[in-house]
């Protein structure tokens, strides 16, 4: 099979004039190019083997993306984007969408996104929920004095208070979050938080010279959550969050 | 740990059944094989392990190489739905 | 999160470099995404999910049932060493109560401690439990809110 034709695994599209400045090793180990027209140019390796072996080959995206992104604006791909050949990523994915992605790569320009999330400390959010829910803590008192049986229902419905008293605590944390840190960014996501103890996840598409500002504001919100939520900030990192193709309208808002 | 079981090991904890507390170890087993933040967690013991050298590079790229499998599990990658398409 | 000094109203912070954990989020759910019909399938990503399940079964039940049922046969990769003996060399003593909680340190994050005795969901290909319990435990595909 001519080269042309090998599947290809594509990592990220960037500015063609940028293209030269990229060089690394992929998956499989295999050395980055790039595939390039109408001024654009797609981060791409040639996929020798038939297999890959997924989650090795996470930390080799995640690799190319973070270095490149060293150099210039990239709009991350997808993990796990295979396309036919060079040929498929000039014809299928640059071509007809050339506009659109010079359009986002403008956007993205001169901009990092960082991430904002909170985690409860349990004990301690459990301690408070306690402390300030009568309600709770009757039925918690209710409860420890009977036997499995007798206290069947009211330990459901004991839980079912303390999950409410978190989730509306959730809330509250991660309004006052987003409403701290929203101000001092380009645009702002909140993921869904996937576990018990997570408070918010948010990313920040922030300017580059705004990184400052927007530090101060997290110092702030760390000092006003307290010890009740551990903040984490972590960045700055590949927008892949703010890679999607309404992206325009999130920063509309902001112009 | 989970929420109820968590709620009764505060401090005037008071006796616990065994049935109710098996069921909620139950609950909890099963939040816990769904649980993100257990990766999470085991993710950054394990670059805190890197750091301070107690695992050799092998055993943790394997560890961790578990982990994001058990997570690309947990979210069904072998057939996801798409968002953000480009048209 | 180291703070620096101090700038209008409080400590200017500086985000910490993203590790593993804090991208691998991102990375599987967001980026651009092309449209499927020039997506070819990822063979091997599709392989090794299923291995991955067969992996967490085995664990779980050799975790279980030690002394009475035997381990599942699995394919491995060339250069890894297997998972199952990975594990087996990093289990201690294999006294995994019921009661094991959340992953505890290093050497725990590759044995899981789980226990799952709901068989129907590890038989079904790809499937997650439906959320019955609680809040926020498992989430199917992540969905962004935008700010408004």
């Amino acid at each position: 099979m001519p080269q042309a034709d090998a599947r290809v695994y594509v990592y990220g599209v960037l500015p063609g004039a940028d293209a030269p400045k990229v060089s690394a090793d992929g998956v499989e180990q295999a050395h980055v190019r790039t595939v390039e027209h109408a001024g654009l140019a797609a981060l791409v390796s040639t996929l020798e083997g038939d297999e890959l072996a997924a989650a090795r080959e996470v930390r080799a995206h995640w690799r190319v993306l973070e270095h490149a992104s060293k150099s210039a604006t990239v709009l991350p791909v997808r993990f796990g984007t295979v396309l036919e050949g060079d040929r498929a990523v000039r014809d299928l994915l640059l071509e007809p969408n050339a506009e659109r992605l010079t359009e986002m790569l403008d956007e993205l320009a001169g901009r990092v996104q960082l991430n904002v999330r909170g985690d409860y400390d349990e004990a301690r959010l459990l301690r408070e929920v306690v402390r300030t829910s009568p309600q709770v803590a009757a039925l918690r008192d209710r409860v420890s004095k009977v036997s499995d049986s007798a206290g069947y229902y009211d330990r459901i419905r004991l839980g079912e208070l303390v999950a409410a008293q978190i989730a509306a605590r959730r809330e509250q944390d991660a309004s006052l979050a987003m409403a701290r840190l929203e101000p001092f960014a380009v645009s702002a996501r909140a993921e869904e938080v996937s576990s018990q103890n997570g408070a918010f996840k948010l990313a920040f598409l922030v300017e580059s010279g705004e990184m400052d500002t927007f530090g101060e504001a997290v110092g702030l919100l760390r000092e006003d959550l307290g010890e009740r939520v551990r903040l984490t900030y972590v960045g700055p990192l590949p927008p892949y969050t703010f890679a999607e193709t309404d992206l325009s309208a999130g920063t509309a808002a902001w112009a | 740990m989970g929420l109820i079981t968590g709620l009764l090991t505060l401090p005037l904890a008071p006796v616990r059944g065994t049935v109710w507390l098996a069921e909620r170890i139950q609950e909890q087993a099963e939040d816990e094989l769904y649980d993100e933040s257990a990766i999470r967690q085991g993710l950054l013991d394990l670059d805190a392990a890197r750091q301070a050298g107690t695992l050799d590079e092998d055993e943790i790229a394997a560890a961790e190489d578990a982990l994001i499998e058990r997570l690309m599990w947990i979210r069904g990658l072998a057939g996801e739905e798409s968002h953000g398409r480009i048209e | 999160m180291a703070a620096v000094a101090r700038s209008g109203g409080g400590y200017l912070e500086r985000p910490r470099p993203s590790g593993l954990a804090d991208v691998i989020d991102v990375i599987l759910d967001k980026g651009l995404v092309i449209d499927a019909y020039v997506r070819v399938s990822l063979i091997g990503i599709e392989i090794l999910t299923i291995d991955a399940r067969i992996v967490i079964a085995s664990v779980d039940t050799y975790l279980r049932f030690a002394e009475a049922v035997g381990r599942l046969d699995i394919q491995q990769a060339d250069d890894s060493q297997g998972l199952p003996e990975l594990m087996e060399s990093m289990t201690s003593g294999g006294a995994q109560s019921k009661t094991k909680g959340a992953l505890e340190g290093v050497k725990d994050a590759i044995t899981g401690g789980d226990d799952d005795d709901d068989d129907k969901d590890k038989q079904s290909s790809g499937s997650r439990r439906s959320s019955s319990s609680g809040s926020s435990s498992s989430r199917s595909r992540s969905r962004s809110r935008k700010s408004s």
